[in-house]
């Protein structure tokens, strides 16, 4: 416990110090420079696109970005031969993914709530934030380490934004429906979006306790948990040590 | 007393059936400097990450203080330091600032900044490690291996890219570490090293150990036994060799030496540069 404490001491330190913390600021101010040209009356629909943007896609650049430069630094291997275990390693950095999730959601919510005068459900926003970025950082886990290099995690990115953000868009500017859209409850992208739009009051179809809403975030939580245990965990060492 | 007992160790990756470390035996004992020495992919760096735990799926027997190694929890980390070859620090952060992350994850914790100062870097400790030329960064390197006062150092390459003068002060550290009863395993290709320090050396080739013995006994066993003269006569240099067994009743050379001006005497012990190429067969590159 006191070592993973250090750990994230430590972590969020470094997130100051490589200047992870002041561009997910300049993403987030950026994301309310937006919101204010838009308008009142069109924010309240694009404020959940760029939050679940922001968690999803930027945890996932965020772990596989992280892997890619401490390899290059060799800092994943010392820290193998201390008294800190991998799942301390792994789970402090799936911490400092989500702390740099919810600073931007929260800064663009509390924007849009007393500025733009939109309702905005922060608890849920919290929770729901929290579990997007879980499980896009364990995404990021994966591309990273399946990627040969810092080419190949970025084709990989690209490859899982295709296939799972662009059929989002296509449904939400009502190109495409009906089995394609019961489909994409699988895409991760997707449950983020609907997520967002029920924290902003625009999703309609879904609401917190229905068995659609406990049923995708109960699959959240498993595919977080399937990533972990299966692959992330048990190949993280062999990835860290690899020259 | 054996720190490490290390019997019929294989290995192979994953991705290669071949195996890289083909059933190997040897122990280190407490309180020594033992040199594990090799050709580039003999098996020295896998052994290393064998015995540091960093790869748990090899077949063989391996105990640490009487202890299968495969038992240890994150404790066995309390009691060993690790010198990698390869600078490990964030660049971003200042020297200090990488040993005290590291150090806050230990609960046994040696003051930092006395060893920056044996090492020389004290006054770089607030600079960023990424403003560090790659000397500075071994140095730091050696230091991070000492944060937890461990009792068994792993140093692989230590003193590479490090200039005469820095060089010697890590060894002489080493050497200190040694004699307040540290133990060390030492990987390393600079003979240099090996001379000045271990007490005993295992060379590794194609993944089996060829050769084990304390580095005189290796020069003994791997020497001429001769004693070559180089003396003057009629004004010139000229050089004579005789058979180091009895060299005392050897009538011609006492009667050289009594008789003649002496310019040099070396018996034939080899050095262990030779030793390593007539062994691994392999040319050395220092």
């Amino acid at each position: 416990m006191l070592n993973s404490l250090t750990l994230l001491k430590s972590e969020m330190k470094r997130l100051v110090k490589y200047k992870i913390l002041t561009i997910s600021l300049a993403v987030s101010v950026l994301w309310m420079a937006m919101l204010y040209l838009i308008g009142r009356e069109n924010a309240a629909g694009f404020v959940g696109l760029f939050i679940a943007l922001d968690a999803s896609v930027m945890s996932i650049i965020m772990l596989g970005a992280s892997l890619f430069f401490e390899r290059e630094e060799n800092t994943l291997k010392p820290l193998l031969v201390t008294p800190v275990s991998v799942a301390q390693i792994i789970g402090v950095k799936v911490l400092s993914s989500i702390y740099v999730a919810l600073q931007s959601a929260v800064l663009v919510s509390l924007f849009v709530r007393f500025v733009m005068d939109i309702e905005v459900q922060f608890v849920a926003l919290i929770l729901l934030v929290a579990l997007i970025a879980t499980v896009h950082s364990m995404i990021g886990f994966f591309l990273a380490m399946t990627a040969k290099d810092f080419t190949g995690l970025l084709v990989n990115m690209i490859l899982y934004t295709f296939i799972f953000a662009i059929p989002s868009l296509l449904v939400t500017l009502d190109v495409i429906s009906g089995w394609v859209e019961t489909l994409l409850w699988i895409s991760p992208i997707q449950d983020a979006l609907v997520y967002m739009n029920m924290v902003f009051g625009v999703e309609e179809t879904l609401t917190f306790g229905s068995i659609e809403f406990i049923l995708s975030t109960l699959y959240l939580a498993l595919l977080s948990g399937v990533l972990y245990g299966t692959f992330i965990h048990p190949n993280y060492p062999g990835a860290a040590v690899k020259e | 007393m054996a720190v490490f007992e290390i019997n019929d160790l294989k290995y192979s990756y994953k991705k290669n059936p071949n195996p890289v470390i083909k059933g190997i035996h040897f122990s280190i004992q407490k309180g020594e400097i033992f040199g594990l020495l090799g050709p580039s992919g003999a098996g020295k760096s896998t052994t290393q990450k064998i015995l540091t735990k960093l790869l748990p799926e090899y077949e063989g027997s391996i105990t640490f203080q009487g202890k299968e190694l495969k038992s240890y929890g994150a404790d066995f980390y309390e009691r060993i330091g690790v010198g990698f070859e390869l600078p490990v620090h964030f660049n971003k952060l200042t020297g200090l600032e990488n040993m005290q992350f590291f150090q806050n994850l230990y609960q046994t914790k040696a003051p930092i900044e006395p060893l920056l100062e044996k090492v020389g870097l004290l006054e770089d400790k607030d600079k960023l490690v990424g403003e560090y030329s790659k000397g500075m960064k071994m140095r730091l390197n050696f230091v991070r291996a000492l944060l937890n006062e461990p009792e068994f150092l792993f140093l692989d390459e230590v003193t590479n890219g490090l200039d005469p003068k820095n060089a010697r002060i890590i060894k002489d550290m080493i050497a200190a570490f040694r004699a307040d009863g540290g133990t060390v395993l030492l990987t390393t290709h600079l003979m240099g090293d090996v001379e000045a320090l271990c007490d005993r050396v295992a060379f590794i080739k194609a993944g089996e150990i060829i050769e084990s013995n304390t580095p005189k006994e290796l020069k003994i066993k791997y020497g001429e036994r001769v004693v070559d003269v180089e003396y003057v006569k009629d004004k010139t240099v000229q050089k004579e060799q005789f058979d180091l067994t009895g060299i005392g009743e050897n009538e011609a050379f006492v009667d050289l030496i009594k008789t003649h001006e002496i310019r040099t005497i070396h018996s034939g012990e080899t050095t262990l540069e030779d030793i390593f190429i007539q062994i691994t067969g392999d040319a050395y590159v220092e």
